[in-house]
C-alpha cells in the first residue's frame, strides 16, 4: 500500500496546501488573505514538478499516464488559479477597504479556494486511480466542491439555481456510473482496473460487464459534458461567475476523460485497434451526435458563455474520436494513438477555452444602477480590440484556434486526433468531425468578427475592465500559450504520447475467441 | 438545302489531272529570306506606335497621317523589292520564337515568321498599296477631327495593315489566326470610330461578333489541322506525306480512304472564310459595317480584310481538295449570297450600303470562282475588285464629304455639273463600269473567268447560269447609283451633318465643297489602277508554267494551284495533255469539256459575249428606269429631278417585295427571332438558375445546422426535471441501441 | 539557388506587416509600399539563380523539423512552375497596394497589414515541400482575405465574406482528411509518417484505384471550391462584388490559382489512375462552367459581378487543360494560371478605379465613358481584348493550348503524334463546345465594354468631380496599370519563354501521372533523393542540382 504513496506525492503536496488555505483564507490581515491564491499557486507549482518526476506504475493499465496527466493538470490549474482571485468576496473587501471590520464569517475566500484545490487533488488521483472505488471516490472529490464553488461565486440567484441543476443531474450521473461499476465489478469479480482488464480478455465481456461498462461510459458522459448528459452545460456556465465557468470547462471533462480511458481500457481494444462493437457503436453514437448537438445549439447563442459552453459540448465530442481510435497496437506512433490525441487535445482546450473566460472575467459592463456585472452579451466584446487590444487580440487568437485555423495549437491539437482517427480506420466519424468545424467555424468566426472587425451600428456597450489585474493576465497567458506552445510542441506531443502508451492485458487462455465477438456472447448470455 | 452531291462524280475526274504527288519529293526544309523583309510587318507597327505617342503628346497637326502615309507607303516599296527579288521558290522569314511546346520527340511549333510565295506577294502588293492611297485619302477626309481621334484613327489604320501583313504574310495557321483575329479588332475600333453614336457601337460589336463566330469555326480548324497532322507551318504541312496521300485517293474518288477529321478541317476553314468575308449566312455584319469611316469601308470592308477568307481558301487548298463537301458548299454559298446581296443592293437607297451589299456580291463571285476550282479566277477577281471597289467607296465618300453626310440617291442628282466634281464623276464612271463588267473592262475579264469556269466544270452550269443573272443585276443597280447621283439635273439637300459643317447654317444657302487635292490624287492614280488591272489579264502569260496571263502565274506556282502546292508539276502533267490553256484549270484538261460547249462554242469564248450582254441589258434598263432625259439617260431615261423616277411606279406595282428587299429579307430579323432572343432567354434562365436553384442549396446547405439547432433548442429548456428526463431518457435510447446492434450481431 | 531568397519573400512581408501596424495611420500607405517594392530584390533573385535547365527539381529547397511525431517540418522548395506563380505573386504585390491608395480611407493600416499577411501566405503555399505546410498556408489565405472583405468590401460584405470564409473552409477540411489518409497509406507503405510532397506523390499511386477515387473527391472539396469549378462557384461572384479592388485583383490572380495548383500538384500526382479515371467527369463539369458563366455574363448589369463569372467561366478552360492531362493541356493550363490574372486583374482596377469616381457599378446608370476618360477606355478595351482571347495578348497561347489538349487526349484523333496523346479521353466534342466559349466570351465582353465606354455619356445623377482623383486617370493609377499591360504583351508574344520554363516539370509530372507505376521513372526517383537528403540529413542546406 505505501507503495502508492510515491504515486500521489503531488496530491498530498495539495492537500496540505489546502490545509494552510483554509486558514489562510480567512486571516484578518489583508496581506495574508491576499497570499492565499499565491499559496495555490506555489502548491500547484511544487505539484506539477512533483508530477513530472514521478514515476509511472508498471502495473497500470495506462503506467506513464500519470506524470503527464498530473504535469498538465497543474499546469492548466496554475492559469486557472490565476484567473479566480477576485471571484469572491469583492464586496467584503471593498467594505473593509471602507474602513468596516473583516468579518471571517462573511468571508468565503477560504472556502473558495480550499475547495478549488480539493478538485485539483481529485483531479490528479483520478489521474494515478488504478481502482474503481479509487476512481468513483476521486471523480467526487473533483465535482462535489465545485458544486459549491459554482454556487458562491456569485450572490445573483442564477448561481445557486445553476449550483442546484449543477448538483442534482451531477448527482444523477454519478449514480449511473456507480451502478456501472457495480455491475463491473460483479462481472469481473474484482476492483482493480488491470484485474478487470485481464479478467475481460480472459472471459469477454458478457452481459453484466457490458451493462457495466456502458452504464459507466454514460454516466462519465455527464463529467465530460457530452451527450446525454449535457443538458446542465449551458445553464450551468452562464450561471457562475466565468472563472468558475472557466475551471467547469476543464476539470471535470479532464477527469472524465481520464476516467472514460481508464473504463474503456478495461474493455480494451482489439488487435485492429477496434473496440468491442457495441461499445464502439455507442460511443460513435455519442462523438456524433456530441458534436452536432454542440455546434449546431451554439449557432443560436447570443451569449457568449452559453456559446462556451456548446462549444465545450462539441470539443468532448471531438475528443471521443480519439477513445473510438484507441491506443492502437504496441508501440504505435503519435499519430495512430487517439488516447495520445485526447492526452494532448485535453491540454490545448484548455489553454484555449481559459483565454475566452479569462477575457470575459476581464471586462465588466456598468449597470444603469451603478452596480457592475461581467461581460457575457457577445455584443460586450464589440470592438475589443480597439478598445482593450491586448483581450481583444486574446479573444481572437484563442477563438481561432479553438475553430482549428492553422497554424495554432487547436489546428495541431486536431490534427492529432484527425490522424488518429483515420489511421484507426475511423473515417466517417473523422469527416463528421471535419464538417463539425466547418459548422464551429460560424460562430467562432462571429467571435473574431466583433472582437476585431465588425464596427457594428450602435456604440458598444462601455466596457471597463474589472480591477482584477490576474485575469487580464491569465487571458493574455493563455494567448501566448496557443502561440507559444506550438514552439514547444514537440515534447508535449512526446510526452503525451509517452503517456499514452498502453500495455494491454495479455489473455492467460489460448482462445479467447469472445472478446471479439462479445455480441454473440452477451446474447448466449441473454438466452439462459 | 445545297445538292453537293453533283459534284461527288466531279471531283475525281477534275483530280485526275493533277500530277501523280508520290513521287514529288517533300520540300519540308525551305529556304530563309532576306531579314528587311520584316520591314513590312515592323514599319506599319511602328506607325501604331508613333500614333500612339502623338496622342500622348496632344499632337494636333496631320502627322499620324503623314507618318501612316509613309510607312505605308515604304512597306509598299519593300514588297515592290521582295517581288523583284523572289526567283519562284518560296522562302520564310523568322522573325522570333512565339509559341512552342515539346512533348517526347514531338513538338509543337508557331513562330513569329513569314512564307513568301508568289500568292503571298500577290495579295501583299494590293494590300500595302491600297492601304498607302487610302491612308492619302484619309488623311483629308479625316481632317475635320484632327487631334487625339485622328490619332486613333491613324493608330488603328496602321494596326490594320500590320494584322492584314500579319494575315497574309505569316507562315503558319496560327500566325494566320493572328492576323485574322487583328483585322478583326481593326475592324471592331474602326467601325466604332465615330463611338458617341450608338449605331455605330451597335455595328462594330455585331461585326466582331459575327466575325468571332467564323473564328470559332476557323480556330478549331487550325487545332485539328496540328492534332491530325502534326504541324502549323505551310511548308511542312503542305508537303505533308499523309495530306498528299489524301489528295492521292481524292484524285480517284475514294473519300472513305480520308479520315473524317481531315475531310472536317475544310469545312470549319469554310466557316472562319464565310465570316470574315460576310458570306451568307454570316453577312449580316458588312452592311452595317459602313457606320464606320468611307475610307475604312474601302480599305477594310471593300478591298482587303473581307476577302481574307478567298486568301484562306486559297492558301489552303490543297486541304479543300481532300473533303467530298467542301468545295461544292464554297461554290454554291457563294453563288447564293451574290444573288441575295444582288437584289438586296437594288432596292437600296443609300449609296454607301449599295456598295456594300455589292461588295458582299462580289465576295460572293469569287468563293464561287473558289467552288468551281478556279482559284485564279477568284484571286483575280479579289485584285480588280480591290481596285474598282475602293474607287466607288472613295467615290462615295468623297460625296457623303461634300455633301454633309448626304447618301440618300433620291435626294442628290447631277453631280457631274457641280464645279469641282469632274474627277469623282469620272472615277465613279470607271468604278462603274467595271462593277458592271462592260467589255474590256478589269472587272469584266475576272468575273468572265469565273462563270466560264462554272459552265465548264460537269454540274456546276446551274450556278454559271445564276452568276450571269446576278451579273445582270449587278450592272442595273450600279447604273442605277451612276445615273441618279451623277446625271441629270443639278440636284441636292445636305446631309444631317451640315450644320456641324461650317458652312452656313440654314440649308438653303449650302455650298457642297469639292474633294481637295489629296482625295482627287487618289481618286486619278485608283481609276488609273482600276483601268490597268485588265492589263493583268492580258499580259504575263508564263510560257514554261504554261500559264495565260499574269494572275493565273501567280496563283498557279503558290500553293493556291488547285492540285498540290507543287504547281509545276501540274503543269507538266497538263502540258502532256498538249492543251495550250493547260494549267489555267480544269478545263483543257478534263477529257470531255470540250464536248459540252455553251451555245456551241468554247465555253469561255462564249462567256465573252453572253455576259457582256447581260452587263448591256442590266445598264440599258437602268438607264431606262432612272436616267435623266436626253444623252445623260442614253436617250431612254425620262427622269426630270432626283426624287421620283419610272422605277417608282413599277415598285409599288411589285407590292411588299421592294420593301422586303431593302429591308435585307429580313435576314437580321429572323436572325434575333431563332437565335439571339433564345440564347438571351436562356441566359436569363440560367441566371436565375444560379441565383435560386446552385446558390440556394449551398444555403440551404449553410442553414441545415441552424435548422438543427432550432429542433434541439426546446430540450434546453432550462427546467431541471426537464433534464433529470432527458438525460434517463437519452441513456435509454443509448442502451437500446446498443442492444439492438446485440440482436443484429446476434442474427448475423 | 539559396532557400534564403524563398524565406525572405516569406519573411520581408511579415516583418512588413508589423511594421506597418505599428506604423502611423498615413505613413501605412507608404510604408506597405516599400515592403512590397522590398519583395522586389529576392523575387527577381530568386529569378535570377534559377536553374531552368533542371526546371523539375526543387531548388532552394531547406527544411526544419517543427513536429515529427507528426512528420510536420518548414520545408520549401520551389521547381519552375512554383517559382512563376511566386514570381507572379510577387509582382502583384505592389501593384494592389498601389491600386488601393485613395480607395482605402480608414483603418489603413489593418488593411495594409494584412494585405502583406496575404502576400506571405501566397508565397508560402507555393513555396511549401511540406504537406501540412502547403495546408497550412493554403487555409491561412483565408483569413486575411476573410478580412480585407468584411472590413473594406461594399454594402454586401458581410454575408460574402462570411460565405467566402465558410464555403472554402468546409471544402477544404475534406481535402484535410483526404490528404492525411494519403499520408497514413504511404506510412503503412514506407513505415514512417511523412508529410514530406515529393515522398507522398512517388509512392501514393500504389492506392487502389477506388481509394485513389475518395481521395480525388476529398482533394476536389477543396480544390474545385477554390478554382472554383461549376457548380461550387457560387460564393466567388459574392465575394469579387463586395471585396474592394485588391482583394478582387488578389483573389482573381492568385488565389483561385491554389485550386488549380492544388489539382496539379496534388490531385494528378497523388491519385493519377483515378483523376485519368474521371478526368471526363470533371472535363464536363469545366465546360458546362464555360458555357453556363459565360452566358450568366450576358445579362449582368452590374460590371463587376460580369467580370466575376468571366472568371469562372475563364478557370474552366484551366481546368480542362488539367483534365486532359497531356502535356501541352498542362502547359496551357499553367500558362492559364499566369496569364490569366493579368487580364481579369486588369479589368478589376479598371473597374475599381471607375468605382471611385462613380461609386456605381451599373452599367445602366453610368457608361459612354470614353469621351471623359479616354485613357480609362483605351486600359479597359486593352484588359478586355486580352480577356477575349485575342492573339499577340496574354490569353490566347494559353486557351488555344488549353483547347488543342482536349482534342489532342482523345488518342484516335491525334494518330499523327501519340507522344503528344498521352492522358485521359476528353475528345473532340470537349474541345468544341469550350471553343463556344470564345464566341460567348467576345459577345459578353464586348457588350460590356459597348456599354461602358462607348456611346453617349451617362453619368449618375448625383455625380461631382472626384475630390482628390483627376476626372481621367491618375499618372499613380496609370503606371499601376502598366506593368500589368506589359506583362499581357509579355505573355502574348513570347509565351515561349513561359513554355520552355514550365515544359520541364509538366513533362515529368505527365510521364508520371500517365505511366501509372511511378518508380518507372528513375530521374523523378533520383531528385526525390536528392531532395530527401537535403531535408532530413541536414537541414539549411541547398539542392542545387
Amino acid at each position: 500500500m505505501t507503495e502508492k504513496l510515491a504515486f500521489i506525492m503531488p496530491e498530498l503536496i495539495l492537500f496540505i496546501a489546502t490545509c494552510l488555505v483554509m486558514i489562510t483564507g480567512q486571516w484578518p490581515v489583508r496581506a495574508i488573505r491576499n497570499f492565499t491564491p499565491w499559496i495555490c499557486g506555489i502548491a500547484l507549482v511544487l505539484a506539477g514538478m512533483v508530477a513530472a518526476m514521478t514515476p509511472g506504475d508498471p502495473a497500470a493499465l495506462f503506467p506513464n499516464i500519470m506524470p503527464y496527466a498530473k504535469f498538465i493538470i497543474a499546469a492548466v490549474a496554475i492559469l486557472l488559479v490565476i484567473n479566480l482571485s477576485g471571484t469572491v468576496d469583492r464586496e467584503l473587501e471593498d467594505d473593509v477597504d471602507k474602513g468596516k471590520p473583516f468579518l471571517p464569517l462573511r468571508s468565503t475566500g477560504a472556502e473558495f479556494y480550499a475547495f478549488f484545490m480539493f478538485s485539483i487533488t481529485g483531479l490528479m488521483l483520478t489521474a494515478s486511480a488504478d481502482d474503481l472505488i479509487w476512481l468513483f471516490l476521486a471523480l467526487e472529490l473533483t465535482s462535489l466542491p465545485t458544486y459549491i464553488m459554482v454556487a458562491i461565486s456569485t450572490h445573483k440567484n442564477a448561481s445557486r439555481e445553476a449550483a442546484v441543476k449543477y448538483f442534482f443531474l451531477g448527482a444523477l450521473g454519478a449514480a449511473i456510473f456507480l451502478y456501472g461499476f457495480a455491475l463491473i465489478y460483479g462481472a469481473a469479480g474484482s476492483t482493480n482496473l488491470s484485474e478487470i482488464a485481464s479478467h475481460f480478455a480472459d472471459n469477454g465481456l458478457g452481459t453484466i460487464g457490458l451493462a457495466g461498462v456502458l452504464l459507466a461510459l454514460l454516466g462519465m458522459s455527464f463529467k465530460i459534458a457530452a451527450i446525454p448528459m449535457h443538458f446542465y452545460t449551458p445553464d450551468v456556465y452562464q450561471g457562475a461567475a466565468s472563472p468558475v465557468s472557466a475551471m467547469l470547462a476543464f476539470v471535470p471533462k479532464t477527469a472524465g476523460f481520464l476516467a472514460i480511458i481508464a473504463i474503456t481500457a478495461t474493455v480494451g481494444w482489439n488487435e485492429f485497434g477496434r473496440l468491442p462493437a457495441t461499445v464502439e457503436s455507442m460511443l460513435w453514437i455519442m462523438a456524433a451526435l456530441t458534436m452536432f448537438v454542440g455546434n449546431t445549439l451554439a449557432l443560436l447563442q447570443s451569449s457568449v458563455k452559453r456559446m462556451l459552453a456548446y462549444s465545450s459540448i462539441a470539443h468532448s465530442g471531438y475528443m471521443l474520436v480519439g477513445i473510438l481510435a484507441g491506443p492502437g497496437p504496441d508501440g504505435a506512433p503519435f499519430y495512430r494513438n487517439g488516447i495520445a490525441a485526447i492526452l494532448f487535445y485535453l491540454l490545448c482546450y484548455g489553454v484555449m477555452t481559459i483565454g475566452v473566460f479569462a477575457v470575459l472575467g476581464a471586462i465588466e459592463k456598468r449597470n444603469t444602477d451603478g452596480t457592475t456585472s461581467e461581460a457575457d452579451d457577445i455584443e460586450d466584446l464589440r470592438g475589443l480590440c480597439k478598445s482593450h487590444p491586448l483581450l481583444g487580440w486574446t479573444v481572437v487568437i484563442c477563438a481561432l484556434s479553438m475553430l482549428g485555423f492553422p497554424p495554432l495549437l487547436g489546428f495541431i491539437g486536431k490534427l492529432g486526433l484527425f490522424s488518429a482517427g483515420v489511421s484507426a480506420g475511423q473515417i466517417p466519424i473523422v469527416i463528421i468531425l471535419g464538417l463539425n468545424s466547418a459548422i464551429a467555424a460560424v460562430y467562432y468566426l462571429r467571435l473574431v468578427a466583433v472582437a476585431y472587425l465588425d464596427k457594428g451600428d450602435k456604440p458598444a456597450t462601455v466596457a471597463t475592465l474589472s480591477p482584477y489585474a490576474s485575469r487580464r493576465i491569465a487571458g493574455v497567458c493563455s494567448a501566448a500559450g496557443v502561440v507559444l506552445l506550438l514552439v514547444v510542441a514537440q515534447p508535449l506531443i512526446e510526452g503525451a504520447h509517452k503517456a499514452a502508451d498502453f500495455n494491454a492485458p495479455v489473455p492467460h487462455q489460448a482462445d479467447h475467441t469472445q472478446q471479439d465477438e462479445p455480441a454473440e456472447h452477451a446474447l448466449a448470455d441473454h438466452e439462459e | 438545302m445545297i445538292n453537293t452531291t453533283l459534284f461527288t462524280n466531279l471531283m475525281p475526274s477534275l483530280l485526275a489531272l493533277s500530277p501523280d504527288t508520290s513521287h514529288a519529293t517533300a520540300v519540308t526544309e525551305v529556304g530563309s529570306g532576306p531579314k528587311w523583309i520584316l520591314l513590312i510587318i515592323g514599319l506599319p507597327m511602328l506607325t501604331t506606335l508613333l500614333c500612339g505617342l502623338y496622342a500622348m503628346i496632344g499632337n494636333k497637326t496631320k502627322l499620324p497621317a503623314w507618318t501612316t502615309v509613309a510607312g505605308a507607303a515604304i512597306a509598299f516599296l519593300t514588297t515592290v523589292a521582295m517581288y523583284m527579288n523572289f526567283d519562284g521558290t518560296p522562302y520564310t522569314v523568322h522573325a522570333f520564337d512565339w509559341i512552342q511546346i515539346h512533348f517526347g520527340d514531338k513538338s509543337m511549333i508557331a513562330n513569329f515568321s513569314f512564307y513568301i510565295d508568289t500568292l503571298t506577294i500577290y495579295w501583299m502588293l494590293f494590300v500595302t498599296g491600297l492601304a498607302t492611297l487610302i491612308a492619302l485619302y484619309a488623311s483629308e477626309y479625316m481632317s475635320h477631327d484632327v487631334g487625339t481621334s485622328y490619332c486613333r484613327f491613324f493608330g488603328a489604320f496602321g494596326l490594320f495593315v500590320f494584322s492584314m501583313a500579319c494575315l497574309v504574310m505569316g507562315d503558319n495557321l496560327l500566325m494566320l489566326y493572328l492576323g485574322w483575329e487583328g483585322v478583326g479588332l481593326c475592324s471592331y475600333l474602326l467601325i466604332g470610330y465615330f463611338y458617341k453614336k450608338p449605331e455605330a457601337v451597335a455595328a462594330a460589336k455585331k461585326a466582331f461578333i459575327v466575325n468571332r463566330i467564323g473564328d470559332l469555326g476557323l480556330a478549331l480548324g487550325v487545332y485539328l489541322t496540328f492534332v491530325h497532322f502534326g504541324t502549323l507551318e505551310y511548308a511542312v504541312l503542305f508537303s505533308d506525306p499523309t495530306l498528299l496521300g489524301y489528295i492521292e485517293s481524292a484524285k480517284v474518288g475514294n473519300f472513305e480512304a480520308i479520315p473524317a477529321i481531315a475531310q472536317w478541317i475544310p469545312l470549319l476553314f469554310m466557316v472562319g472564310a464565310f465570316g470574315k468575308s460576310a458570306q451568307f449566312p454570316l453577312y449580316v455584319w458588312l452592311p452595317d459595317a459602313m457606320e464606320g469611316p468611307t475610307p475604312v469601308s474601302a480599305l477594310i470592308h471593300a478591298a482587303t480584310m473581307v476577302t481574307a477568307g478567298v486568301y484562306l481558301i486559297a492558301r489552303t487548298y490543297p486541304m479543300f481538295l481532300t473533303s467530298e463537301h467542301a468545295l461544292p458548299i464554297v461554290a454554291w454559298v457563294g453563288t447564293i449570297t451574290a444573288l441575295l446581296s444582288a437584289t438586296i443592293a437594288m432596292a437600296q437607297f443609300d449609296i454607301k450600303r449599295i456598295m456594300a451589299y455589292s461588295t458582299v456580291s462580289q465576295l460572293g463571285y469569287m468563293f464561287a470562282g473558289l467552288g468551281v476550282l478556279t482559284p485564279t479566277g477568284g484571286v483575280y477577281h479579289v485584285l480588280t475588285h480591290a481596285f474598282f471597289k475602293a474607287l466607288l467607296f472613295l467615290c462615295c465618300g468623297a460625296v457623303m464629304h461634300g455633301f454633309a453626310g448626304q447618301l440618300d440617291l433620291r435626294k442628290l442628282s447631277g453631280l457631274r455639273s457641280v464645279k469641282g466634281w469632274g474627277i469623282v464623276t469620272l472615277g465613279m464612271f470607271i468604278g462603274c463600269i467595271n462593277l458592271a463588267g462592260v467589255p474590256f473592262t478589269a472587272g469584266y475579264f475576272s468575273k468572265d473567268t469565273i462563270i466560264a469556269e462554272a459552265f465548264v466544270t460537269p454540274g456546276a452550269s446551274m450556278i454559271g447560269w445564276v452568276l450571269l443573272f446576278t451579273a445582270g443585276l449587278t450592272a442595273y443597280y450600279t447604273f442605277r447609283v451612276f445615273f441618279r447621283v451623277f446625271m441629270g439635273p443639278v440636284e441636292y439637300h445636305p446631309g444631317e451633318e451640315h450644320h456641324d459643317d461650317g458652312h452656313g447654317d440654314e440649308s438653303h444657302d449650302f455650298h457642297p465643297h469639292a474633294p481637295g487635292w489629296a482625295i482627287n490624287t487618289v481618286l486619278i492614280t485608283l481609276t488609273v489602277c482600276s483601268i490597268a488591272a485588265s492589263g493583268l489579264y492580258l499580259v504575263g502569260g508564263n510560257s514554261d508554267k504554261h500559264t495565260k496571263h499574269y494572275a493565273e502565274t501567280m496563283v498557279m506556282s503558290s500553293t493556291a494551284a488547285y492540285a498540290s502546292p507543287y504547281s509545276e508539276h501540274a503543269i507538266h502533267a497538263a502540258h502532256e495533255t498538249h492543251d495550250p490553256n493547260a494549267g489555267a484549270g480544269p478545263r483543257g484538261t478534263i477529257e470531255h469539256p470540250l464536248e459540252v460547249p455553251v451555245f456551241g462554242g468554247d465555253p469561255h469564248k462564249m462567256m465573252y459575249y453572253i455576259s457582256a450582254g447581260f452587263g448591256v441589258i442590266g445598264i440599258l434598263l437602268a438607264a431606262l428606269l432612272h436616267g435623266p432625259k436626253g444623252w445623260q439617260g442614253l436617250f431612254v431615261g425620262g427622269r426630270t429631278n432626283a426624287a421620283e423616277c419610272r422605277m417608282d411606279p413599277i415598285a409599288r406595282m411589285c407590292g411588299p417585295i421592294p420593301k422586303m428587299a431593302e429591308n435585307k429579307w429580313y435576314v437580321d430579323e429572323i436572325y434575333a427571332y431563332i437565335l439571339v432572343t433564345p440564347l438571351r432567354i436562356i441566359s436569363h434562365i440560367f441566371h436565375w438558375i444560379d441565383k435560386l436553384l446552385i446558390d440556394g442549396l449551398v444555403n440551404l446547405f449553410g442553414f441545415l445546422p441552424r435548422l438543427l439547432a432550432w429542433i434541439l433548442k426546446p430540450s434546453q429548456s432550462g427546467v431541471l426535471q426537464g433534464y433529470a428526463v432527458s438525460m434517463a431518457g437519452g441513456v435509454t435510447i443509448l442502451l437500446l441501441v446498443v442492444f439492438v446492434i446485440i440482436l443484429q450481431g446476434g442474427a448475423a | 539557388m539559396s532557400p534564403i531568397w524563398t524565406l525572405l519573400l516569406i519573411a520581408i512581408p511579415l516583418i512588413g506587416a508589423l511594421l506597418v501596424a505599428f506604423d502611423s495611420e498615413e505613413g501605412a500607405y507608404v510604408s506597405a509600399m516599400r515592403t512590397m517594392l522590398f519583395t522586389l530584390i529576392p523575387g527577381a533573385f530568386m529569378l535570377w539563380n534559377f536553374d531552368f535547365s533542371h526546371g523539375a527539381v526543387h531548388q532552394g529547397s531547406a527544411s526544419i523539423n517543427w513536429i515529427s511525431d507528426l512528420g510536420l517540418k518548414l520545408s520549401i522548395g520551389t521547381d519552375a512552375i512554383s517559382l512563376l506563380l511566386i514570381i507572379l505573386t510577387v509582382l502583384l504585390g505592389p501593384i494592389v497596394i498601389a491600386a488601393s491608395k485613395t480607395a482605402i480611407k480608414e483603418d489603413r493600416r489593418k488593411y495594409y497589414a494584412w494585405l502583406l499577411v496575404l502576400q506571405a501566405a501566397m508565397v508560402g503555399v507555393f513555396a511549401a515541400r511540406d504537406l501540412m505546410l502547403f495546408y497550412i498556408c493554403f487555409e491561412f489565405t483565408l483569413l486575411p482575405m476573410f478580412i480585407l472583405i468584411r472590413c473594406y468590401g461594399s454594402t454586401n460584405r458581410v454575408a460574402a465574406s462570411t460565405k467566402f470564409f465558410l464555403y472554402t473552409f468546409t471544402g477544404s477540411m475534406m481535402t484535410l482528411a483526404g490528404l492525411i489518409y494519403v499520408v497514413y497509406f504511404v506510412a503503412q507503405q514506407t513505415g514512417m509518417w511523412t508529410l514530406d510532397i515529393t515522398t507522398l506523390t512517388a509512392i501514393a499511386p500504389r492506392m487502389p484505384v477506388e481509394h485513389q477515387a475518395w481521395v480525388l473527391f476529398a482533394m476536389l472539396a477543396g480544390f474545385a471550391v477554390k478554382v472554383p469549378l461549376f457548380p461550387f462557384h457560387t460564393w466567388l461572384p459574392l465575394a469579387h462584388t463586395e471585396a474592394p479592388t485588391a482583394g478582387s485583383v488578389i483573389l482573381a490572380g492568385v488565389l483561385l490559382k491554389l485550386g488549380t495548383y492544388g489539382i496539379l500538384r496534388f490531385a494528378i500526382p497523388i491519385t493519377p489512375d483515378a483523376f485519368i479515371q474521371y478526368a471526363p467527369f470533371i472535363g464536363v463539369l469545366s465546360v458546362i462552367g464555360i458555357i453556363y458563366a459565360g452566358l450568366i455574363c450576358w445579362v449582368q448589369e452590374d460590371i463587376k459581378k460580369l467580370v466575376a463569372y468571366s472568371s469562372v467561366s475563364h478557370l474552366g478552360f484551366c481546368v480542362l487543360g488539367l483534365a486532359a492531362l497531356n502535356v501541352s493541356g498542362l502547359s496551357g493550363s499553367v500558362l492559364y494560371m499566369l496569364s490569366h490574372g493579368l487580364s481579369t486583374g486588369g479589368l478589376f482596377l479598371m473597374i475599381g478605379f471607375m468605382y471611385e469616381r462613380y461609386h456605381t457599378r451599373d452599367m445602366r446608370v453610368v457608361g459612354g465613358l470614353a469621351s471623359k476618360m479616354p485613357v480609362w477606355t483605351f486600359f479597359m478595351v486593352f484588359f478586355t481584348m486580352a480577356s477575349v482571347g485575342l492573339p499577340g495578348l496574354n490569353g490566347f497561347p494559353s486557351e488555344v493550348l488549353c483547347l488543342i489538349s482536349a482534342f489532342q487526349s482523345d488518342a484516335s484523333w491525334s494518330a499523327a503524334h501519340e507522344a503528344g496523346a498521352w492522358g485521359t479521353t476528353l475528345g473532340p466534342w470537349f474541345a468544341v463546345f469550350a471553343g463556344t466559349g470564345m464566341v460567348i466570351a467576345a459577345m459578353y465582353l464586348l457588350i460590356m465594354v459597348g456599354k461602358i465606354c462607348f456611346g453617349p455619356l451617362r453619368e449618375p445623377e448625383d455625380h461631382h468631380d472626384h475630390e482628390e482623383l483627376p476626372t481621367d486617370l491618375s499618372r499613380r493609377e496609370i503606371w499601376t496599370l502598366i506593368p500589368l499591360a506589359v506583362a499581357c504583351l509579355v505573355f502574348g508574344l513570347k509565351p515561349v519563354y513561359l513554355l520552355d520554363a514550365i515544359s520541364d516539370p509538366i513533362n515529368q509530372t505527365v510521364a508520371a501521372a500517365t505511366s501509372g507505376q511511378q518508380l518507372q521513372h528513375p530521374e523523378h526517383h533520383q531528385d526525390h533523393a536528392l531532395i530527401e537528403t537535403h531535408s532530413v540529413n541536414n537541414p539549411m542546406t541547398e539542392a542545387t542540382p
